[in-house]
């Protein structure tokens, strides 16, 4: 009887310890197939207010519908690290198949399978982009960043204008200030980037940009510095807004959905925000806000536009599928395209150019640009003078810093001493 | 010899299971410190560079200074109130058992949800500055979450407030093994409040408090959970802690190599405050 009790009681640990370890495989098992025997590719994504999980949802129905024997599983990443979601499902042995915002993970050699020829054929040549010799991203589409957008009735009771030039800029927060009204709006806590990247992109890339056109790839050879001039002037510049009590007095404290709703309940007179912004008012239909360019401080007509990339996985073991939903949302069926644009204000960048038809404000925001050279966010290029990642988390910790009173000389000599060291250890 | 190998046969599923998922990830962790590493392509071994840069390493130490912050309050003050409140509890009648819970709930919860609630309690449209406002306390609305000073003292604040309850019951747990005889001798002998306290019940609790102090160093030395969704280790690196650091530099950053290194470093410092604590309070109680 002894005997039988232990024999359970081992048997019993035994299936604990299989239960336990069941988890514990290297990849977990998204399979090549699916239960009906489908080709299956698993694609991952992440959700905004305005790119939902419907719109996913659509392009993989529309996709399955049209291609029934190829299955699509969307994985979803969590948080606001993106980048660190990608690699922590790449550690795990689970990366998924097809990645969106795989320009980051690109400059790590062997995640991204090679992009045949008939697929690169199908994006404009100057979207396209390569690392080390190889091309191993598409771009999914063009994004405008950043420009002020305001709340009409302020502007409207104080008689203001669009400013044009950045003293008029300064005027028009000064005038807000007067008039006892908070003249800027950023986020804070839980959303880093929130605080200072908007307004680093709408002024910082811009005026690096304007004096070295090919800042990313002197930096990566030594010639130049985050620490010049021009960078401290910029920063400087935005402390001294800061100091003189242009920006909501509770905005660290808000996340960025939070402070966008603070925006627009008319806590402060304007937000610097991206093209996104646009979509959503025009998705409200939402006619109480304006959005004008924000001036650059010295004058230049540049505007920052981001593309985006998806990649195939190295790992993935139907290629060929994934290359196909590639082509079918890229290229076969324009609608699913043309929603994906839409939902958030974004560009196509294949050559037959996909477009929708704009709101008011979207219509506005390109508007504003149309004499302006596009160039591409310092942190964001992709290809072989990306910069190293980590780097965008670092300046906007930074930024941080500068908005809570840190010398802005100090926090500019620590992006030089990061970025060697990223670039070092990567 | 057949119940020994009995024994040896029960002991082996906890030693496997351990084995696997403790000791190997431990090995691992030191093998990948010693090799610069992104976490996905070929390792490069680099002997002790990562040790080097570890102790080098201006972030990390602001880091190391805010979770030493965190922890020397928040382990003070939830084993003082713990055991406060645990005598209060102990002594109170039957009814009592309506505190031990609401004290405890909030260790039950899951940490993620109660940091997004107190995020939006402490957030500067939130229901703090809200109920400040409605009481025409206009001057005292704060900060919160934005400012370094208010920021770190938020999260010790909420660490104390999850964490109270689990060192209460702790505490309540050791008071309960103390005789009552023995109170009723040192009344007998004319002692007071304070002499049953100091005579009887703290060198009858010293096992008791040994397991909550260790428990609270090593809960707050790996804080990660609270600071990630409250704060983001902001604003800039103001409450960063050093798992908040390791999880940076290995994800963000792919810097997988060096954030081993400091999970090392970490693994025994934490080994080391443990070993300290238990021979301390072994001390303790032989001499008490």
């Amino acid at each position: 009887m002894k005997k039988r009790r232990a024999l359970i009681a081992l048997a019993l640990s035994v299936c604990v310890i299989a239960s336990s370890l069941m988890g514990c495989g290297k990849k977990a098992d998204t399979g090549s197939t699916s239960d009906s025997g489908k080709t299956k590719i698993t694609f991952g994504v992440f959700e905004t207010d305005n790119i939902t999980s419907e719109v996913w949802q659509n392009m993989i129905d529309s996709f399955q519908k049209d291609h029934p024997d190829i299955e699509v599983e969307k994985v979803l990443a969590t948080g606001d690290d993106r980048q660190a979601f990608w690699k922590t499902m790449l550690s795990s042995g689970s990366f998924p198949d097809v990645v969106i915002e795989a320009e980051q993970l690109a400059t790590m050699d062997g995640i991204f399978t090679e992009v045949p020829q008939d697929v690169q054929d199908l994006f404009e040549d100057s979207t396209l982009c390569q690392y080390n010799g190889k091309c191993i991203t598409v771009p999914s589409f063009k994004q405008y960043k950043m420009q002020c957008y305001y709340n009409k009735s302020v502007f409207s009771e104080l008689n203001l204008q669009e400013p044009t030039t950045w003293d008029e800029f300064m005027n028009v927060c000064q005038t807000i200030k007067d008039a006892g009204k908070t003249p800027l709006m950023c986020g804070g806590t839980g959303d880093i980037w929130a605080t200072g990247e908007p307004f680093w992109i709408a002024e910082g890339d811009t005026a690096l940009l304007a004096k070295y056109p090919d800042f990313n790839k002197d930096l990566k050879d030594g010639s130049n510095k985050w620490n010049n001039d021009t960078t401290i002037d910029v920063l400087s510049k935005w402390q001294d807004m800061i100091n003189k009590g242009y920006y909501y007095d509770g905005a660290m404290s808000l996340s960025y959905s939070q402070a966008a709703e603070e925006f627009q309940k008319g806590t402060a007179a304007m937000m610097v925000d991206g093209s996104w912004a646009a979509a959503g008012f025009d998705a409200e239909k939402n006619e109480d806000f304006g959005v004008f360019a924000v001036p650059t401080m010295d004058g230049s007509k540049l505007t920052v536009a981001d593309c985006s990339y998806w990649g195939v996985s190295e790992t993935c073991e139907n290629k060929d599928a994934a290359f196909q939903f590639i082509k079918y949302v890229f290229d076969e069926n324009p609608d699913v395209y043309k929603e994906y644009l839409q939902s958030d204000g974004l560009y196509s960048t294949t050559k037959n150019a996909v477009t929708y038809e704009q709101g008011a404000v979207t219509t506005k925001f390109i508007d504003n640009i149309k004499d302006s050279e596009t160039v591409q966010e310092i942190v964001k290029l992709p290809g072989e003078n990306a910069a190293p990642s980590g780097m965008q988390s670092f300046m906007d910790k930074s930024f941080q810093n500068i908005f809570n009173g840190a010398d802005v000389k100090t926090e500019v000599e620590g992006w030089d001493t990061e970025y060697q060291r990223l670039l070092d250890a990567q | 010899m057949k119940k020994r190998n009995m024994s040896i046969g029960f002991a082996v599923p906890a030693f496997v299971i351990y084995t696997i998922l403790l000791v190997v990830p431990i090995l691992m962790a030191f093998y990948f410190s010693l090799n610069k590493w992104n976490g996905f392509n070929p390792m490069q071994f680099i002997g002790i560079e990562n040790y080097i840069n570890v102790f080098k390493d201006a972030r990390l130490g602001n880091a190391v200074v805010n979770t030493t912050v965190i922890s020397v309050v928040v382990v003070i003050a939830v084993n003082v109130l713990g055991l406060f409140l645990a005598m209060l509890v102990n002594t109170a009648s039957a009814k009592s058992n309506i505190f031990r819970t609401v004290f405890f709930i909030p260790f039950v919860l899951s940490t993620v949800a109660i940091s997004f609630v107190w995020k939006s309690i402490l957030s500067y449209n939130g229901v703090l500055n809200g109920i400040l406002i409605s009481l025409g306390q206009s001057d005292l609305i704060g900060n919160w979450l934005g400012k370094q000073g208010p920021a770190i003292i938020c999260i010790i604040l909420v660490e104390i407030w999850r964490t109270l309850g689990y060192h209460m019951m702790l505490y309540l747990a050791a008071l309960q093994t103390v005789p009552h005889e023995l109170y009723e001798a040192c009344t007998v002998d004319g002692g007071n409040r304070w002499n049953k306290f100091r005579n009887v019940t703290l060198p009858l609790i010293i096992p008791g408090m040994s397991v909550s102090f260790l428990m609270s160093i090593i809960n707050e030395l790996r804080m990660y959970d609270v600071v990630k969704i409250m704060t983001d280790g902001g604003p800039g690196y103001d409450t960063e802690t050093i798992v908040y650091n390791i999880v940076s530099q290995g994800f963000s950053n792919s810097m997988v190599g060096y954030s081993s290194a400091i999970s090392v470093v970490l693994f025994l410092a934490i080994g080391a405050i443990s070993i300290f604590i238990v021979t301390m309070m072994n001390k303790k109680e032989v001499e008490m």
